[in-house]
């Protein structure tokens, strides 16, 4: 059976330090989410005991090695079902698995929506169920019924943040590095913070350098 | 020697190896596309010589189910370059001095004893000659002997953190072969460490520990695009799984609800009810079953009882019964059939209504009904008193998926694969291919130069397992966000039954997009890009099936790393690799190369 696991951000980089030596780097790569952003990393690894004893060694990480109680129905073996399974059992969800923001009908509060702008997939959390057959503009025209999830990792243009949960990180906890961006045909990074360590200047005024 | 002389060179030995093509000469293989030094990669999962558990090439792939941390680029015949190591020729000046070792020429070896209690690294040797930055070298060596209580260290770098550590065992002398990917940098010389350790560690060697190393240590080029992958979640496996059952050949490890399973002979069984009132048959969960199509094939022959249903186990799941007597069906899909078989088999094709995840609703069964079943009898909920002397004959079960959009009538009778367990099958005669797990599976190359040309080809056998989530067969400089890029999608966007080229040069993407693609699907792809020309294309099985010829700006392709199984912002690939051609070029008769990917993937075209 294969295996899945999960952190909480907080200890992402401390889980996939404990594995990196025996295993290789960031073993713990898969982002979940919650409504302010990332919440979590997960993996999903094919049949290896060595690995497994590693992770269940690692405090604070949850392991679904596919064995199931007695009585209980067996796990399933399609590793999509297994990760998205261990995600929301943490109460988060899964970006690369979120269905798209409907064009009709209902958005639902809670749910994570991806939606593409110009060919580029953006995620975006549902705060308060709308009607996007009335409210059917793009989705930053209604910042009080949905929000922007930023991707970790991913350099796409600078957008004026709403508060500290989308503010640019001087450290993401997710990837470890400074948030980067794209503004005025440049890539930026973050260099300077507030004192918890979100930038929410634009670019070229406060905290950011050309890469 | 330069990279045209090494291409021109190479080119010349693969001529020499292949002795030219054509009418009585060897088969075509798709080396024969880069002769010309064409820029690009050709990855064959059904060759184990090319893989390796561990990204630092230690330890091969040596059977199905092994995870694959480096697969080797075949384009260029996988012919080693010059030696930059030493023949028989080692010798204790060619160490860099350091006191914490003492060395001793014993003739056919060298013996490296730790000298003093702060040691930490190993005894360092630099290769003769120049290495080539960036590249992929092969380094060989043999371990003659090790001290009792220690193991054998190893390490190498090209100036920069060490590229790969094994440890080996007191009194296991071996012959060990490291590939080792060297960065951009270092001082032009593989340096190599060796040294006694012990607790995987070269400090923790005790003074007087030693090994003995032989004279012989080779270090070569290995040219090539090689694909790596060094995060253990993240490496694809190996694999050459089609039936999705387990047991196969064991009905009696089946779950028997009021029945008794007996081997007949070989694969062959006779399942009979027990003497109870009751509803009687045989279940199993399918490992792997996916949401898509599956069939589920059977021989069975009637020994007593002359009916029988095969089908899912919840009371309003897909079944279809048969009856054996007649040779016809009783009730069932219209893509459910039975076929006439010599001696009395009929082989049963069953094809679910619906297209679940099988292990949601407990599997599937097989179930022996008496004479008083009928074409309403629901299998599931039909109980009759069982006679213990009658049943029927089972051989050769098996689940396959297969597009739902194909009719059994069409599809070729699968041949049969035996299943014991996820690890324990046939292989001989099947497929091979990477499986991609669509969480975080993938491999990915150094930097190819695809920046001389504004043509390419990409020759894919594939398999997307699922249309829930975009999937990226291949990628390179991510065409998405990138210009001068392309990529292989399947499928393009999330819930569609599409599969996609996208490239472009300067300007916006042009996609070619087909959209009849649903999975599961397995099928032989083939991407044809062409920045100035504005080309874009996709073939499916050797069949042109949507172009683009949209402006894509100017310029030609990137220098950037190749992913296979993802792009680098994600989008994971749910599926299988069977073969992967890329091609910096245009190629005019794509007829071989098609054929041999289909001949790869098990796909007719």
């Amino acid at each position: 059976m294969t295996i899945v696991a999960i952190v909480p951000v907080a200890h992402i980089k401390a889980a996939n330090d404990a594995l990196a030596e025996s295993f290789g780097p960031n073993n713990f790569s898969v982002p979940a989410y919650g409504g302010t952003g990332v919440t979590h990393a997960a993996l999903h690894a094919w049949d290896d005991p060595a690995f497994l004893a590693a992770l269940q060694a690692i405090p604070n990480v949850v392991v679904d090695d596919g064995t199931r109680p007695e009585g209980q129905p067996p796990a399933s073996t399609d590793p999509i079902i297994r990760t998205k399974e261990l995600i929301e059992a943490q109460g988060a969800k899964w970006g690369a698995q979120a269905p798209m923001l409907p064009t009709s009908g209902n958005a639902i509060a809670g749910t994570l929506y991806a939606f593409d702008r110009n060919g580029t997939r953006e995620l975006w959390y549902c705060i308060q169920t709308f009607s996007r057959s009335t409210y059917g503009a793009a989705p930053e025209t209604y910042p009080a019924l949905i929000r922007r999830i930023r991707v970790p990792g991913t350099v796409a243009a600078w957008v004026q943040p709403l508060d500290q949960y989308d503010a640019y990180k001087l450290v993401n906890p997710f990837t470890g590095k400074p948030d980067e961006c794209t503004f005025g045909g440049f890539t930026w990074y973050v260099t300077q913070a507030d004192g918890s360590g979100n930038n929410v200047w634009q670019p070229g005024v406060f905290g950011w350098t050309k890469r | 020697m330069g990279a045209r002389a090494l291409a021109k060179a190479i080119a010349s030995a693969l001529a020499r190896q292949l002795g030219g093509v054509g009418a009585g000469g060897p088969a075509w293989t798709p080396a024969l596309l880069f002769q010309s030094g064409e820029q690009g990669v050709w990855y064959d999962p059904s060759d184990f010589s090319t893989m390796f558990q561990d990204a630092a090439g230690t330890t091969p792939v040596t059977a199905v189910e092994q995870p694959v941390g480096l697969a080797l680029d075949k384009r260029l015949g996988l012919v080693r370059g010059i030696e930059r190591g030493w023949g028989q020729e080692l010798a204790l000046s060619d160490f860099i001095a350091n006191a914490e070792y003492t060395l001793t020429d014993l003739g056919d070896r060298i013996r490296i004893t730790r000298a003093t209690t702060n040691a930490t690294t190993g005894l360092v040797l630099d290769s003769k000659l120049a290495v080539v930055a960036g590249a992929f070298h092969e380094v060989k060596f043999s371990i003659l002997a090790i001290s009792a209580g220690a193991s054998g260290f190893y390490a190498a770098t090209n100036g920069g953190a060490a590229q790969a550590i094994s440890n080996f065992y007191p009194g296991a002398p071996s012959s060990f072969t490291h590939i080792v990917k060297l960065d951009g940098s270092g001082n032009g010389k593989l340096r190599l460490s060796f040294g006694p350790a012990r607790s995987a560690s070269p400090s923790n060697a005790l003074v007087g520990d030693y090994i003995e190393l032989s004279k012989t240590i080779s270090v070569r080029e290995l040219p090539g695009n090689h694909a790596f992958q060094t995060t253990t979640a993240q490496k694809p496996v190996l694999s050459a799984r089609k039936n999705l059952l387990t047991n196969t050949e064991e009905f009696s490890a089946w779950t028997q609800e009021a029945v008794t399973s007996v081997r007949i002979s070989g694969a062959e069984w006779k399942i009979s009810p027990t003497a109870a009132t009751a509803i009687h048959g045989v279940k199993i969960v399918p490992a792997g079953a996916r949401i898509g199509g599956t069939i589920f094939v059977a021989e069975v022959k009637a020994d007593g009882y002359s009916k029988v249903s095969i089908g899912e186990t919840n009371q309003t799941g897909t079944h279809a019964s048969f009856d054996l007597s007649s040779g016809t069906k009783m009730v069932g899909s219209a893509l459910s059939q039975i076929v006439p078989l010599p001696n009395g088999w009929y082989r049963i094709f069953v094809r679910p209504f619906g297209f679940d995840d099988h292990t949601g609703v407990g599997g599937w069964c097989i179930r022996p009904l008496d004479d008083a079943a009928t074409a309403s009898t629901n299998p599931n909920l039909y109980s009759y008193m069982g006679d213990p002397t009658k049943g029927i004959r089972v051989r050769y079960p098996q689940l396959v998926a297969v597009p739902t959009s194909q009719s059994v009538t069409t599809a070729p009778s699968p041949s049969y694969q035996r299943v014991n367990t996820a690890t324990d099958y046939d292989t001989v005669g099947f497929p091979h291919y990477l499986k991609f797990d669509g969480v975080d599976d993938n491999l990915a190359t150094g930097n190819i130069n695809f920046t001389a040309t504004d043509k390419m080809t990409v020759v894919a056998g594939a398999t997307k397992l699922s249309d829930a989530a975009i999937g990226y067969v291949v990628d390179h400089n991510s065409p998405q966000a990138n210009p001068n890029a392309f990529a292989l999608t399947a499928p393009q966007t999330a819930t569609t039954a599409s599969m996609a080229f996208r490239t472009r040069g300067s300007g916006a993407p042009a996609d070619a997009v087909y959209s009849s693609a649903a999975a599961p699907l397995t099928a032989v792809l083939t991407g044809i890009g062409g920045i100035s020309s504005y080309v874009s294309k996709l073939r499916f099985n050797g069949v042109e099936v949507a172009n683009s010829s949209s402006d894509q700006g100017v310029g030609n392709y990137s220098n950037a790393q190749l992913y296979i199984g993802k792009r680098p912002s994600g989008n994971h690939l749910n599926g299988n690799i069977y073969q992967l051609i890329v091609r910096g070029a245009a190629t005019a008769d794509l007829t071989d190369a098609e054929a041999f990917t289909a001949g790869k993937t098990g796909v007719t075209l």
